[in-house]
C-alpha cells in the first residue's frame, strides 16, 4: 500500500542553477511485514503537467559538524533576579512606534492612530515599497523603533534596518547564512528540508538596550546591535541536523519574545519527532537561564505537582508521563511557534504548545500531556502556574500554538482579567488568565464538527466518534472532518478592537479527510504518519472568512467570506477600521463594527504577513509584508515560450534567478 | 496530414474558446505590464517578444476576468509551496476551475501570438 508520508521542499543544483523542487515521500509496506521502502519523488515547480518526475532513492544530507552541542536535558530552575524593564512597556504605549511583533505584550494588535479612519481610508495610497530580495512565504511584520524600521525575510532570514528619515535607505543588512551555512553549522539546504511549513519566519523583536533579536531557521538565537547590525552574541538553541534522538530537525520560525532582560524562544519540529520546549536566555550575555519541555518528567517541564494547576486543581505528580505509552514522550512534539503574551502585573508568560507526534494517534493512546496546551509561566524561573489542555489526545493536528490575547473585560457580567485564544481546533477560549479558569469555549466557525462542545466542568471537548481518527483506526480514511489540520485559524494572529470590544479574526473554512498510518521514527527525518486531503467546508466554495467575535458571549458578530483562507494577521485601529490581507494579495480595510469593506489594493504577492501601523513626522503609515511562494507572474508567463527557442523551463528558471528581488515586498500605505 | 490535424485542432480550440469568452477585459495596466515583463524575462528581452507577450496578455484578458486571473495567480503561487496551507488549495474545486480556465486562455494566447 502506497502512502505519502511527507511533503517538503528540496533544492538541487544543475549547471549552477539552484532549482527548487517539491518532493513527496512515498512509502510502500505494511506493519505486517517489517520491510518498508521509501522513495522520494521530486516535482519541479512550475511544471504544471507534473510530467517530469525524478526519483531519488537515497536521501543525501550533508552532515555538518556542530559548533556547539546542546544538551537536551532540563535546566535547573534557578530563581533569577532581574531588574524590571518598564522601558519597553512605555515604548509600546507610544503609537508612533511598533516595537514588538504584536504591538504590545497583550497581543492586541491595536493602533491608537486615527489619522487614517473610516471616512478617508478609501483614498489610501502606496507611500513606498521595499523588496526583500527573498522568495517564498513572508510571515510576521516589520518593527519601527524611533526613526528606524527593521524588516526580516523568509530563509535565509535576512534582517534590514531602514532609515525612515532618509527615503528608507538601508542602514545595515544582516544575513545569518554565511558560505551556505547557518551559525549552528547546518547548511541552508538541510534546514529548508526540515521546515515543516514553508521557509517562514515570524519576525524579529527589540530590547531597549539596543538589541534586535532574530530567531533563525536553524534555531540560532542571534542578538544584533540595533544601530550597526553587528552580532552581539549567537547561541544555537537546538539542533536542525540529524542523529540526535528527539532533538534533530528542530527549526526556528517563531518570534523571539522579550521579557525584562531576557529573550525566550520556542521551537518547531513536531512533524519530525522533536520534543519541543521554551528556552529563556539572558539578553546581555546569551546565557541560558531555563528550559521547560512541553512533555516529560515534572523536572523537565518545570511544573510543581502541588502548585501548578489545570482547571483550578493541582496537576499532581508525573502528570505528563502517565499520559504517554512508554517512552513515546521523548519524541512527543508539542512545538511552540505562535504569538505569545505577557502580563507584567501578574508576571506571567503565556504561550501554547503544538501537536503530539506522530500524526497517527493509534500509537500514542492517552491525553499526551502537555501537548495542545495553554501554558502560564513565571518568566523568571519558568515554573508553570497553570496549564490548560484544549485538545487532549490530538487526532487531527490541531496545534495549540495560536496567539494569546490578554484583555480585561466583563465576562458574564463580572470583571475579569482574561486570555482569549482562537484555537486551531475551532473553539475560541476565554480564560481567567490569573487563575486559569475556563470561562467560555465556543465554536468560531459553525462548520466545526469533530466535537459537539467543550464540557465546562472538565474542560474536555466532547469528541464525535464519526470524526475520531483514532476511533476509526489506522489505515482507515476518516472523512469530512471540520476543521482541516490547518485549523479554523492557524498562526495568523487576530486583533482586539478596543473601541468596539470585538476580536477581528482571520479564519480558514476548510475540512479534511485524514488517514493515519504507522511510521517509524528516525532522528532528523520526517515523522508524520497520516495522509490528508483538504477541501472547502460543505455548502460553499470559499476557503476562508474574516470574522468579528464577541469573546464574552462566544458569538460571531459579523463574517465576511473570502475565496481563500485568510492567512494574514489583522490590525485594528482607532480610526474605526481593521486591516487584513488575502492570499490573492489584496490589502483590505473594513469597518470594525460592521465588516463593510472600505479599501482594497492588490499588492505584488499573496499576503501572509501581519499588518502594523506607525507614524513618522506626524503622518500615519500602515505596513504589510506580502510574499507567498515564488513570483507567480513568471510562473504564469513562463509557460509561454517560443517553441523554436528551446529555452523551456530552464530559461524561465534562469530568468527567475535574475528577478528574485520580486519576491517579498513590504508595502507601506499613507493618505495622499 | 499532420498540418491538417493541427489546423483542425486550432479551429476546435478557437471555437471552444469563443464560447468560453467572458470578454470582461478588465486587467489593470500594471498587471499587463508585469505579465509582459515576466514573459520577456523568460524568453528574450527584445522588441519581438514585447509584441508577442503583449499580445498574449491581451488574449488572456479577453478570456478571463481580472478577479479570476488574480485567483489563478494565487493558486499558481501556492502550487510552488508544500506546507499544509498550500496543500489545502491543490485539491479544491476552485483551484482546478481557475487553473483550467487560465491554461485554456494561455493555450489560446499561444496559438494567437506565438
Amino acid at each position: 500500500m502506497n502512502k505519502v508520508i511527507g511533503i517538503c521542499s528540496y533544492s538541487i543544483h544543475i549547471f549552477g542553477l539552484n532549482l527548487h523542487y517539491s518532493y513527496i515521500i512515498l512509502c510502500s509496506g505494511r506493519k505486517s511485514n517489517n520491510l518498508t521502502i521509501c522513495v522520494k519523488v521530486l516535482i519541479p515547480i512550475n511544471n504544471r503537467a507534473f510530467a517530469q518526475i525524478l526519483i531519488v532513492i537515497k536521501e543525501k544530507y550533508f552532515m555538518s559538524i556542530l559548533k556547539k552541542s546542546i544538551i537536551a536535558s532540563a535546566a535547573l530552575a534557578l530563581p533569577f533576579a532581574v531588574s524590571a524593564n518598564s522601558k519597553l512597556e512605555k515604548m509600546m504605549k507610544d503609537p508612533s512606534q511598533w516595537v514588538q511583533q504584536s504591538g504590545d505584550y497583550a497581543g492586541h494588535r491595536y493602533s491608537k492612530l486615527d489619522q487614517i479612519n473610516k471616512s478617508n481610508v478609501g483614498s489610501l495610497k502606496v507611500a513606498w515599497t521595499f523588496s526583500t530580495g527573498v522568495l517564498r512565504g513572508h510571515e510576521g511584520g516589520p518593527l519601527v523603533i524611533g526613526d528606524m524600521m527593521y524588516v526580516h525575510t523568509a530563509i535565509p532570514n535576512i534582517v534590514y534596518a531602514l532609515d525612515l528619515n532618509d527615503n528608507q535607505r538601508i542602514v545595515w543588512k544582516y544575513n545569518p547564512v554565511k558560505g551556505g551555512k547557518y551559525p549552528g553549522g547546518e547548511t541552508m539546504d538541510r534546514v529548508i528540508s526540515v521546515m515543516c511549513c514553508d521557509n517562514v519566519n515570524r519576525g524579529v523583536n527589540y530590547h531597549p538596550n539596543g538589541t534586535i533579536v532574530l530567531h533563525a531557521a536553524d534555531t540560532s538565537v542571534i542578538a544584533l546591535d540595533a544601530k550597526t547590525g553587528k552580532e552581539k552574541w549567537i547561541t544555537t538553541n537546538l539542533h536542525s541536523g540529524t542523529g540526535k534522538y528527539g532533538v534533530s530537525a528542530s527549526t526556528g520560525s517563531g518570534q523571539p519574545f522579550i521579557i525584562k532582560d531576557m529573550v525566550g524562544v520556542g521551537c518547531s519540529g513536531a512533524e519530525f519527532g522533536v520534543r519541543c520546549n521554551w528556552t529563556q536566555y539572558d539578553i546581555n550575555s546569551g546565557k541560558r537561564l531555563w528550559r521547560a519541555y512541553s512533555m516529560g518528567p515534572d523536572k523537565d517541564m518545570l511544573v510543581d505537582p502541588n502548585k501548578t494547576t489545570s482547571m483550578l486543581k493541582p496537576i499532581g505528580k508525573d502528570s505528563s508521563l502517565k499520559t504517554w505509552p512508554g517512552d513515546a514522550w521523548k519524541i512527543g512534539g508539542g512545538s511552540i511557534w505562535g504569538f505569545y503574551g505577557y502580563d507584567s502585573k501578574l508576571n506571567t508568560l503565556y504561550y501554547g504548545t503544538g501537536n503530539p507526534s506522530t500524526w497517527n494517534p493509534v500509537v500514542r493512546p492517552g491525553d499526551n500531556k502537555w501537548s495542545m496546551t495553554i501554558n502560564a509561566r513565571n518568566p523568571d524561573n519558568g515554573m508553570a502556574k497553570w496549564l490548560y489542555q484544549m485538545t487532549p489526545y490530538d487526532e487531527w493536528d490541531y496545534d495549540g500554538v495560536n496567539e494569546m490575547i490578554l484583555v480585561d473585560m466583563k465576562v458574564k457580567g463580572k470583571n475579569r482579567q482574561t486570555l482569549v485564544h482562537f484555537d486551531r481546533n475551532g473553539f475560541a477560549y476565554t480564560m481567567d488568565r490569573a487563575s486559569g479558569e475556563l470561562l467560555v469555549a465556543e465554536k468560531y466557525d459553525p462548520a466545526v464538527n469533530w466535537a459537539t462542545h467543550v464540557d465546562m466542568k472538565t474542560g474536555r471537548p466532547q469528541v464525535v466518534d464519526r470524526y475520531s481518527t483514532a476511533h476509526q483506526g489506522e489505515d482507515v480514511n476518516t472523512t469530512n472532518i471540520c476543521p482541516a489540520a490547518l485549523g479554523t485559524k492557524d498562526q495568523q494572529p487576530a486583533a482586539y478592537d478596543r473601541m468596539s470590544g470585538l476580536f477581528m479574526v482571520p479564519t480558514n473554512h476548510v475540512c479534511m479527510d485524514y488517514e493515519p498510518f504507522k511510521v517509524d521514527y528516525v532522528a532528523g527525518n520526517a515523522y508524520v504518519g497520516a495522509t490528508l486531503s483538504m477541501y472547502p467546508a460543505p455548502g460553499g466554495t470559499h476557503l476562508g472568512n474574516f470574522i468579528a467575535w464577541d469573546a464574552d458571549k462566544g458569538k460571531i458578530v459579523w463574517s465576511n467570506p473570502e475565496p481563500f483562507s485568510v492567512w494574514s494577521g489583522a490590525l485594528a485601529t482607532a480610526g474605526g477600521i481593521t486591516f487584513y490581507g488575502t492570499l490573492e494579495g489584496y490589502a483590505k480595510a473594513v469597518e470594525s463594527k460592521t465588516g463593510k469593506e472600505l479599501f482594497s489594493f492588490k499588492t505584488p504577492s499573496g499576503i501572509i504577513g501581519n499588518f502594523m501601523a506607525y507614524s513618522h513626522k506626524g503622518k500615519q503609515y500602515v505596513g504589510i509584508l506580502s510574499g507567498v511562494g515564488g513570483w507567480a507572474g513568471i510562473g504564469l508567463a513562463a509557460g509561454l515560450t517560443d517553441p523554436t527557442a528551446g529555452l523551456g523551463a530552464v530559461g524561465a528558471y534562469s530568468a527567475l534567478s535574475n528577478h528574485t528581488a520580486l519576491g517579498g515586498v513590504l508595502t507601506v500605505f499613507a493618505l495622499p | 496530414m499532420i498540418k491538417k490535424k493541427i489546423v483542425l485542432c486550432k479551429i476546435f480550440i478557437m471555437v471552444f474558446l469563443y464560447f468560453d469568452n467572458l470578454k470582461s477585459n478588465d486587467f489593470p495596466t500594471l498587471a499587463r505590464s508585469e505579465f509582459v515583463f515576466a514573459c520577456m524575462s523568460s524568453n528574450a528581452s527584445n522588441r519581438d517578444f514585447m509584441a508577442k507577450c503583449s499580445c498574449a496578455v491581451d488574449e488572456i484578458a479577453k478570456r478571463m476576468s481580472y478577479k479570476e486571473y488574480a485567483q489563478a495567480e494565487a493558486i499558481a503561487r501556492l502550487w510552488e509551496g508544500n506546507s499544509p496551507r498550500e496543500e489545502a488549495f491543490k485539491s479544491v474545486g476552485l483551484s482546478k476551475e481557475r487553473m483550467d480556465k487560465l491554461f485554456r486562455a494561455q493555450a489560446a494566447s499561444e496559438l494567437e501570438c506565438f
